[in-house]
């Protein structure tokens, strides 16, 4: 299914970027390059720590640390100097958000806006995290995955951020809610690994034009709970589409004999039978000490005087070679059924 | 099925009798259907070259060779794998499904051996014909060869057993993966005793892992059923280090307790990562028993004096070396530092596997009746199960799984997708 | 899954592979007789040719040949070169006579060696089997019934080297026991365990003991309690239609040993000669005995199992009739009815059909299957040789097959499929 919605989406590229929505999405990606190109170039020329200004050239075994609350880089001494004792303020010029050494971390990307950006994508998914089979449509699918992006679009460009900070973080409790607290997290891994590099902008344009087309021609898909999904749609925490979320079912106790049980139906077995050919065997030391156990003969004797009682060779043979031919004639089938039909309905009256 | 079709004209001998082939076939073809029909419903249909090979006279097969040679050629041998005493192991597949492995025991032919198919042979044929579990190795077909030889065809079982587990010190596992272990061991066991079927010969490595991680028992080469009381049984059964001590007493009206014995031995081998009681000789081996639970007297097991092997305390000493006889056995707190995976109810299950005396040892359903499979932890998953030698899947598993990657989501595709040779421009 | 006792008969190999219908059964003999027939006649029509040919070495190899085996089957003489289509074969119900003939010389033979009964009944039981599918003109009773007697004492856990057999048996050699083996394990499909009924009935007699003295145990459909089972156990007439007796509780006891006694000749001796195994399952045999010794007994043990209103108790009842139908019919079937003579005179006229028979069976027997001894060792010294053109064209064959194999899995299976696969399968 998944690999469906990639290569209807790489359709959709051909004649995307025509909708307004994509046509902004293209714009902002001409745009990324350009502003963020003057600062990566900034990093590369002066491998200086902008707090100490010591130069890796210097100091080889220098190492780069973030703030995720602001994404200001600095060297590890730095940070051990002005946060060891505290929260502090950036010592950046012109930031003055408070510090806590715990959180910073090593730098993965060389350039920060996209490790800012891998953050956010980060924070979004782990919100926004249903999978294809959650939904009905593939349409709706598309349509989430186009709201997601939206959202870490807007959470990226600082657009709207408080808007969509509170939209987020109701998903995230309504999920919650829905879930049980201690559920497993889903992983997106999955779904998202069969899109392939590149095509995933392309799920985006092609979301964005068919919800523009399909908006219009009123919903054709039928919903079975349209009604209280529009109710959520208008709050904003519900997706159209979205299938009602059925928890697992609890893990049952663990079955020691794997599902199996052996149930006498026809016999009681006693602790003892008192029968003269026997009473030799019992007092019989060799027998005694070397544990032979009366209780697994009389089991044995027992199972084997009723095994098989109510097994009517003449009925269940044919039923079954009716069964077993029966993928070649469909008239034998109707007949087997019968057969074993029947067959239940004994079973029935034994037991 | 095709290649079949497309040969069978090379093998048909003699196109001239053809008339009498035609002859032949219905009866043949139907005899075929009633006996198979049980087994394999895709036998109902006989292929070209089987009716076209069994020409009446001149060198034709028999219903029972014909029969057997559709069996054979359900299966392709491959590589071989291992050798044993009596039998040699192949790799093969169905000829139907190259993907659905399994692996070809050929018994040996013994040309100096004058009392015919070898008894473990027959032994193992006929109880797996009648076992089917999911925690006993599952027996496909048997056939035979022209030259006479036989050939099991068994479940694929390529992990390893479970001694081999305990013996990778790469591996590490914990008293759930024991727990889980020791749960398809018990089973499998319950299962033959169940079935009236003393297994006889347990041990680690006649406790073979499938792909799944799942525990098979195998090796039913020194199986009986259950004796009725009266008829004696031979005492020389069970690998030494796994022989409950009324086998070495010489005891000849024994029980399936003497499985048990067994399997306590393995999940104490398991908890600990060593052979558990290893004695040199059969007396030796007694000595080790005697050692760890006491030696056995009237009062701990009324009756083993009269066993015929039994040796009195009093004259234990002179081969029980240094100790002072008799031994009381090791306290509870020894048993708490040995096995500390097991917790306390896995000691005590584990203690009542290996009560010297076989009338108060646990019988089979005992022992799954014990709270140790229910209490906490609860036994890991097959399929989370620690494996060893993986193979190619899961070293590839491992290979493309980098190092804290375990936070899996959409975001790390995106960020890899992200150009950044675009973006540097 | 839920594991009744009836589901633990389902899963056996005798439920599997070993139960018919009378339809089936009868076309199964059809079968078997049909082609044996045809490949008798093939090689009357063979022989006739190659004789025309070679008139002189022919013969005498032939009349080698029958020397060699040792068999008091009279094969010494040679065999004269009918036309094929004069070869008078044995009809089904003539083979038929002939196994039964031998299933009862294999009883007596049981009780020569003193075997426990359960080897002997095994080894009658392996005999029926194997002549289900193969014929007496194929294969001569009496080699193949020791034969059977010997695999049956390895797999009933009563084995004994082959020489020490074959010493206590008249004309017999290690060699001629160890032949068919294989060819009898072909026959049985690799199934060697019987299921019989006497521990069954065993069971049936430990239960009722325990109610004739008012300790029956509970069963799901019964609401009487124990001393009224007793009660009625006691009153129970005498035979079917009789006046209700008083018995009184060591007057029960009595009968029901004696009709365990009864039913237990019957299971030792005529169940074992007729089809009931094929027919019917252990625990319906076992109650149609007790059925023929005592029949107010049995029916009444029966309706504290299944209640008589249930459609199942007459359905069940039904069966136990024709099987104690099929019991009685037998000629051993000791009954009070025939007098002394009567059954002499039967014994005589079957030992002259018998004996007829196997004089017919000397003129129709498989030529090619003469000296099982000698084409053992042939088979086991070369596969190749034994018969060279048709292995011949199945290694080709096989070639043929795997490089097609090979072809159509594509370059994803073939490198990892050895190259020498095929040759053992």
């Amino acid at each position: 299914m998944s690999t469906k919605a990639g290569l209807r989406a790489g359709d959709g590229a051909k004649d995307g970027g025509a909708s307004p929505l994509s046509k902004s999405l293209y714009n902002l990606s001409i745009q990324q390059p350009s502003s963020s190109s003057s600062m990566s170039r900034a990093d590369t020329t002066s491998d200086i720590c902008p707090v100490c200004k010591s130069s890796r050239y210097l100091n080889p075994n220098m190492q780069f640390l973030l703030n995720p609350e602001c994404y200001h880089k600095m060297c590890e001494s730095c940070v051990d100097r002005i946060f060891s004792h505290g929260p502090a303020p950036c010592p950046i010029a012109g930031c003055r958000r408070t510090l806590r050494k715990v959180k910073f971390r090593k730098i993965t990307f060389e350039d920060l806006k996209v490790e800012r950006e891998v953050d956010i994508r980060k924070r979004v998914a782990r919100v926004l995290n249903k999978q294809l089979s959650d939904f009905e449509t593939l349409r709706d699918y598309n349509d989430y995955l186009e709201t997601a992006e939206e959202v870490t679009w807007n959470l990226i460009l600082g657009v709207d951020v408080e808007a969509t900070n509170r939209k987020l973080q109701l998903w995230e409790d309504s999920q919650k809610a829905e879930r049980n607290p201690n559920a497993v997290k889903r992983s997106f891994q999955a779904d998202s690994s069969t899109t392939s590099d590149g095509s995933h902008g392309v799920v985006l344009k092609k979301g964005g034009t068919q919800r523009k087309a399909m908006a219009s021609s009123s919903g054709n898909t039928p919903d079975p709970s349209a009604s209280l999904d529009e109710a959520f749609l208008e709050t904003g925490f519900a997706f159209k589409g979205l299938k009602k979320y059925v928890p697992p079912p609890p893990e049952k106790p663990f079955d020691p004999y794997g599902g199996w049980s052996v149930k006498p139906q026809l016999y009681t077995l006693r602790g003892d039978y008192d029968v003269e050919w026997l009473t030799k065997v019992k007092d019989d030391p060799s027998h005694v000490a070397g544990g032979y156990d009366m209780h697994e003969f009389y089991s044995r004797a027992l199972c084997e005087a009723f095994g098989g009682l109510g097994v009517f060779i003449d009925e269940e043979i044919p039923a079954r070679e009716n069964q077993s031919s029966g993928n070649a004639v469909i008239g034998t089938q109707t007949a087997a059924a019968a057969a074993t039909g029947a067959k239940d309905v004994n079973m029935d009256d034994v037991f | 099925m095709t290649a079949l079709v497309a040969q069978s004209p090379v093998l048909s001998p003699k196109p001239g009798i053809t008339a009498s082939i035609n002859r032949n076939v219905h009866p043949k073809a139907k005899a075929l259907a009633i006996l198979n029909s049980s087994h394999s419903p895709a036998l109902s249909v006989p292929g070209p070259n089987a009716t076209a090979a069994s020409t009446p006279g001149d060198g034709g097969l028999d219903l029972a060779e014909q029969m057997n040679k559709e069996t054979r050629e359900k299966y392709v041998t491959g590589d071989r794998l291992g050798e044993g005493t009596y039998a040699v192991v192949y790799s093969g597949h169905f000829r139907s499904d190259p993907a659905r492995l399994v692996a070809i025991k050929k018994i040996k032919v013994q040309q100096e051996w004058k009392d015919g198919i070898p008894m473990d042979a027959i032994r193992e044929i006929k109880f797996l014909q009648e076992l089917e579990h999911p925690n006993i190795i599952k027996l496909y077909d048997v056939y035979s060869t022209k030259d006479q030889n036989i050939s099991l065809v068994l479940e694929h079982l390529p992990l390893g057993d479970l001694e081999g587990l305990w013996k990778n010190k790469e591996i590490s596992y914990t008293s759930a993966d024991i727990k889980s272990w020791s749960n398809m061991l018990a089973q499998a066991i319950w299962w033959c005793h169940e079935h009236f079927v003393l297994h006889r010969d347990i041990k680690g490595n006649n406790l073979l892992i499938a792909a799944d991680g799942t525990v098979k028992l195998a090796d039913f080469g020194l199986a009986r059923s259950f004796a009725d009381a009266g008829r004696p049984m031979t005492h020389v059964v069970i690998t030494r280090f796994y022989r409950p001590p009324e086998l070495l007493y010489g005891a000849r009206h024994y029980s399936g307790k003497v499985d048990i014995w067994s399997v306590g031995c393995v999940i104490a081998e398991l908890a600990i990562r060593r052979f558990f009681l290893t004695g040199d000789s059969d007396l030796g081996q007694l000595a080790v028993i005697c050692e760890h639970f006491g030696t056995p007297t009237e009062e701990t097991w009324p009756g083993v004096s009269k066993l015929e092997y039994y040796i009195k305390p009093s004259e234990q000493q002179s081969w029980q070396g240094n100790g002072t006889a008799p031994r009381k056995g090791y306290p509870s707190s020894w048993w708490k530092a040995a096995f500390p995976l097991l917790g306390d109810d896995g000691i005590d299950l584990l203690r009542a596997m290996l009560t010297p005396d076989p009338n108060k040892r646990l019988s089979a359903k005992q022992v799954l009746d014990h709270p140790y499979w229910t209490n906490a932890p609860r036994p890991t998953k097959k399929e989370n199960l620690p494996k060893q030698g993986g193979g190619e899947m899961k070293m590839g598993a491992d290979l493309k799984r980098r190092g804290g990657e375990a936070e899996s989501g959409r975001a790390d595709k995106v960020a890899r997708k992200l150009d950044f040779g675009a973006m540097k421009k | 899954m839920q594991l009744t006792e009836d589901n633990i008969y389902r899963s056996s190999s005798q439920f599997r592979n070993w139960s018919f219908t009378p339809a089936k059964l009868a076309a199964q003999r059809q079968t078997t007789n049909i082609q044996a027939s045809e490949r008798v006649k093939a090689a009357f029509a063979r022989q006739r040719a190659q004789r025309a040919r070679q008139p002189d070495t022919a013969s005498a190899s032939e009349s080698e040949r029958g020397n060699g085996s040792g068999i008091d089957t009279g094969s010494n003489t040679p065999i004269p070169v009918t036309n094929p289509a004069d070869v008078n074969c044995l009809t089904v119900a003539e083979e038929m006579k002939l196994v039964d003939s031998f299933c009862e010389r294999t009883l007596e033979l049981g009780k020569f060696l003193k075997f426990p009964i359960e080897v002997t009944a095994t080894a009658i039981q392996f005999l029926r089997r194997f002549y289900l599918v193969n014929s007496p003109m194929t294969y001569e009773p009496q080699t193949i019934s020791r034969s059977t007697m010997y695999l049956s004492t390895k797999v009933e856990c009563h084995h004994r080297p082959a020489a020490d057999y074959a010493a206590m048996l008249t004309k017999t050699t290690p060699e001629s026991v160890i032949a068919p083996e294989y060819l009898i394990v072909q026959g049985l499909r690799f199934t060697f365990d019987v299921k019989h009924p006497f521990r069954g009935l065993k069971g049936g007699h430990l239960e009722l003991m325990e109610m004739a003295r008012g300790n029956a145990a509970p069963t799901p459909h019964n609401t009487q309690t124990p001393a009224e089972l007793q009660k009625a156990m006691q009153a129970l007439p005498k035979k079917a239609g009789e006046p209700p007796s008083h018995l009184s509780a060591a007057d029960l006891e009595k009968r029901i040993t004696h009709a365990y006694t009864l039913a237990s000749d019957t299971l030792k001796s005529v169940a074992l000669l007729t089809d009931a195994y094929f027919l019917y399952t252990p625990s319906q045999i076992w109650l149609a005995a007790h059925l023929l010794a005592d029949e107010p007994l049995t029916a009444f043990y029966l309706s504290t199992k299944i209640p008589t209103s249930s459609p199942m108790y007459p359905k069940l009842l039904s069966r136990l009739n024709a099987c104690a139908e099929l019991l009685s019919s037998h000629r051993k079937f000791a009954s009070q009815g025939t007098s002394e003579e009567e059954k002499k005179a039967r014994e005589e006229r079957d030992k002259k059909e018998v004996s007829a028979l196997m004089k017919k069976l000397k003129q129709c027997r498989d030529p090619d299957k003469l000296d099982l001894v000698k084409l053992n060792q042939a088979q086991k010294r070369d596969a190749l040789n034994a018969d060279g053109q048709l292995e011949e064209s199945k290694a080709k064959r096989r070639k043929m097959d795997r490089d097609a194999l090979k072809k159509e899995e594509g370059d994803f299976w073939g490198p990892e499929l050895p190259s020498r696969n095929g040759e053992k399968a």
